[in-house]
């Protein structure tokens, strides 16, 4: 199976969705402009508050409604970032149900599998070309907002409501594992359609499946790399500030960002590299 | 002569146990255009499934030409509903690359006179049987199975559409396989017989060596052995009786007739008698 022999296949997934695609693009678009377009803003915000003459450390009196002014915009700016973040955070999920569903699910339920496996398309091609599209728009399109969140997160640290590397929905926007959870998503999808073959059950099944991971991740993702003794410096109480061992204080400094992120990635990539395996192996020995 | 299909001692099992097909053993030599014929539930819909690639056998082993080669009209005509009908026969040229002719696909839609911008969740169960017909058509195969693909077309329509098809066939020496409970639908177009039952092959030939090896006698009341007898009736004194004879029929006992029997009257008189034994000619039997 060459990528050549999928093409015919890729572009008949497409036609079929791409009215979703169009609208996943449309968001992960907004979110692209959202992010820098509120760095900017609270950069021209700081900007004009120093114009001004006031200062939030010393607020003179007359100067008291300009820092509110000021704290509140920049603050929405910082829980834009969140709400992103979020986003980035239930992304596995509706990818899950969305390759579970309309991808997979749909087909056996409705028998139009059948139509494309008689069309041509080995079941193993159908699976693959089913899956690539979705694979292929998390490869390319994530790593470079990840990226893009990364540089906005990074500016964001001299204002005054910078994003901590180790708040949840941060965390989870500015490093690979967003992408290791979206591949996760797809191939857990894959599975959940497969092996329940019909839409809304799949759906369920797949959102549950990769929720139950995600959440058992994210409780052992302090104890993925060993913490340093002591308490964190910054005194900010983080995820991964806080006591990882209930008998000591331990934290996490920022140079642990990447082996913890990477390794996170490598057991999340693990586990969808499993699923995929799996529903192969189901389709096999279901269908020649 | 080559196999289009040529079957050992193939089986489907049901998923909740029983057997759809059971110990099937045949050929169908290329080029043939053949009837398969049973009564509701007999496991013709699961044989041109198993032939088509969309299940795979429990037991036995099925050869056929490659999925390239192989069309097939499901009974249920699975489509894609959000698509078009120009989209869908654009599906049939993306996914068929150097086979696909979209002069004969586009010729059945036409005869129809189907609006290339409709959506196929609009069609009527007809005009879908016709885009199905076109999908089957438009990629040439060298192996057509139909699974009462005509069933829901209106008379008018069914022979417009027989007549494609079998011009299609002719020019590309493509072997048919199509089914049906009702054998005057596909007395006058076929040239072989497959008779299933129960999930077991009961006849299998060209029609005229089938209609050659039996024999319809009435007469007296008499032993009709050494011959295979697989009905008979008595009415009054006379016997009437489908026999297949061993050696010749002697004829001069006093007041028999002999005469060839229809087709229908064969298919009904084995249907009649499951304990007779199936009878495949040396055309359609499997090599050993």
């Amino acid at each position: 199976m060459t990528l050549l022999d999928l093409r015919g296949p890729v572009r008949v997934t497409i036609g079929l969705h791409r009215r979703v695609l169009w609208a996943a693009l449309a968001l992960v678009l907004l979110a692209a402009i959202a992010l820098p377009a509120g760095r900017w803003y609270v950069q021209s915000l700081a900007e004009d508050f120093a114009a001004t003459g006031c200062k939030v450390e010393n607020t003179v009196p007359g100067c008291g409604i300009r820092v509110r002014g000021f704290l509140s915009r920049s603050l929405y700016v910082n829980r834009m970032f969140h709400y992103i973040g979020l986003g980035m955070g239930v992304l596995p999920l509706v990818l899950g149900a969305f390759v579970a569903g309309p991808l997979v699910g749909r087909e056996l339920e409705s028998g139009t599998y059948r139509l494309q496996w008689t069309q041509s398309v080995s079941p193993a091609r159908w699976l693959a070309a089913r899956l690539a599209v979705p694979a292929a728009g998390a490869l390319l399109v994530l790593p470079a907002f990840v990226l893009l969140a990364a540089w906005v997160r990074r500016e964001s640290l001299d204002t005054w409501y910078p994003l901590q590397w180790n708040e949840l929905p941060v965390y989870q926007l500015i490093g690979p594992v967003s992408v290791s959870y979206a591949l996760l998503g797809i191939a857990v999808g894959a599975m959940a359609g497969l092996l329940i073959g019909r839409t809304v059950p799949a759906m369920a099944a797949a959102v549950t499946m990769v929720g139950i991971v995600t959440g058992a991740l994210v409780l052992i993702r302090p104890r993925l790399w060993p913490a340093l003794d002591g308490p964190s410096r910054g005194g900010d109480a983080g995820i991964f500030s806080g006591p990882v061992d209930l008998s000591a204080v331990l934290h996490h400094p920022e140079s642990h960002f990447w082996p913890l992120q990477l390794v996170e990635s490598a057991i999340v990539l693990a586990l969808a590299a499993t699923a995929i395996v799996a529903a192969f192996a189901l389709l096999r020995r279901r269908h020649r | 002569m080559t196999a289009a299909i040529e079957a050992h001692g193939l089986g489907r099992r049901f998923r909740r146990g029983g057997w759809a097909l059971r110990d099937c053993s045949f050929r169908l030599p290329a080029g043939r255009i053949c009837a398969l014929i049973g009564p509701n539930g007999a496991g013709k819909s699961t044989l041109l499934a198993l032939a088509a690639g969309v299940l795979k056998p429990t037991e036995g082993t099925l050869t056929t030409p490659p999925r390239e080669a192989i069309a097939y009209v499901s009974q249920d005509k699975p489509l894609h509903p959000q698509l078009t009908v120009a989209e869908t026969l654009r599906m049939g040229a993306d996914l068929n690359p150097g086979r696909w002719d979209a002069a004969v696909a586009g010729k059945v839609v036409e005869g129809g006179g189907l609006d290339p911008a409709r959506r196929v969740r609009a069609l009527s169960g007809g005009q879908r049987s016709r885009l199905a017909l076109a999908l089957a058509l438009g990629k040439r195969p060298t192996l057509l199975l139909l699974d009462e693909a005509l069933s829901d077309v209106d008379p008018l329509a069914r022979r417009e559409l027989m007549g494609a098809l079998l011009a299609t066939a002719t020019e590309d020496g493509t072997t048919v396989l199509m089914s049906s409970h009702i054998l005057s639908e596909l007395e006058d177009a076929c040239d072989h017989l497959l008779l299933i039952d129960g999930g077991r092959v009961r006849l299998g030939g060209s029609v005229d060596d089938l209609l050659q090896a039996h024999t319809l006698v009435s007469g007296p009341i008499s032993d009709l052995a050494p011959h295979t007898v697989v009905t008979a009736r008595a009415t009054g004194r006379r016997l009437t009786a489908l026999i297949r004879p061993e050696g010749p029929v002697s004829t001069d006992g006093g007041g028999w007739q002999v005469e060839e029997p229809t087709l229908e009257e064969l298919v009904l008189a084995h249907l009649g008698a499951p304990g007779v034994p199936a009878l495949l000619t040396t055309a359609m039997e499997a090599a050993a």
